[in-house]
């Protein structure tokens, strides 16, 4: 593809400038109409589910490096042979 | 609130956090799963699922990602996974282009607008990876960085995908 192409490419994809493509994207943003009570059922599960897992809050994690995580294996093997 | 405060606060044990989430995002999680598969009982499934997939996977949300684009990757795989779980349902309802082209053909409004109905047709005519691009980029209106990050595909692949969509989706509704 040439950079003119893609610039082009670019540019088209950025904004719907067709009428047709605009009026099509928006009548899809009419709400889903699914069970209303959807989202009642959902949280209803997640309490029954109790806390979420999988990590300390905030997105940090306690993690080791593979090489820590060697260590600290051979550290116990020593441990258990002493 | 922002998502990851509201995501800190239901870590950190805050009943209301959750649901608040859930109100500010579930509508979009709906319409796209109901675009996507065209099948309401498939999309409510594949939404409760993805809000379960999320909400025990929120300790490994990490806050430099864009809550939405991480919401999102759960749902696409959700979607992605119920459509080949029923795909012989898919095959028939969906994407049999002999089955679209009997469908009774009502002809160009007087007012050369759309229907729904027109666009649900036209769109379920065209290839899932195309429709799902076309979905996220102009109906959900994510940038491409976020699609990107929702799809693990790459930026130029999918602008190429949203230009294909485009081009499939003019010609099916031009030609109703």
């Amino acid at each position: 593809m040439t950079d003119r192409q893609r610039d082009d490419l670019t540019a088209e994809d950025e904004e719907l400038r067709d009428p047709l493509l605009r009026d099509a994207a928006a009548v899809l943003r009419a709400p889903a109409g699914l069970d209303p009570a959807l989202p009642a059922r959902v949280v209803a599960r997640a309490r029954a589910a109790g806390a979420p897992r999988g990590g300390a809050p905030g997105g940090r994690r306690l993690s080791l490096s593979p090489w820590a995580a060697l260590a600290a294996g051979l550290a116990c093997v020593a441990l258990g042979a002493g | 609130m922002t998502d990851a405060e509201l995501v800190r606060r239901v870590l950190a044990g805050d009943g209301g956090a959750f649901p608040t989430l859930v109100e500010r995002y579930h509508e979009r999680c709906a319409r796209f799963a109901l675009r996507m598969l065209g099948h309401r009982e498939d999309a409510e499934d594949a939404v409760q699922e993805t809000w379960m997939r999320a909400y025990r996977a929120l300790g490994r949300y990490h806050e430099r990602d864009v809550f939405r684009a991480w919401l999102f990757r759960i749902l696409i795989n959700q979607c992605r996974t119920m459509a080949t779980r029923r795909r012989r349902r898919w095959r028939t309802l969906v994407s049999d282009d002999d089955a679209l082209a009997l469908a009774p053909d009502r002809g160009p409004r007087p007012d050369g607008g759309v229907v729904l109905e027109d666009v649900e047709r036209a769109l379920a005519g065209i290839d899932p990876m195309l429709r799902e691009a076309f979905l996220l980029k102009h109906v959900e209106q994510l940038d491409y960085d976020e699609i990107s990050a929702a799809t693990g595909v790459g930026v130029s692949a999918l602008k190429m995908r949203v230009k294909r969509a485009c081009d499939a989706l003019r010609a099916r509704l031009e030609g109703r």
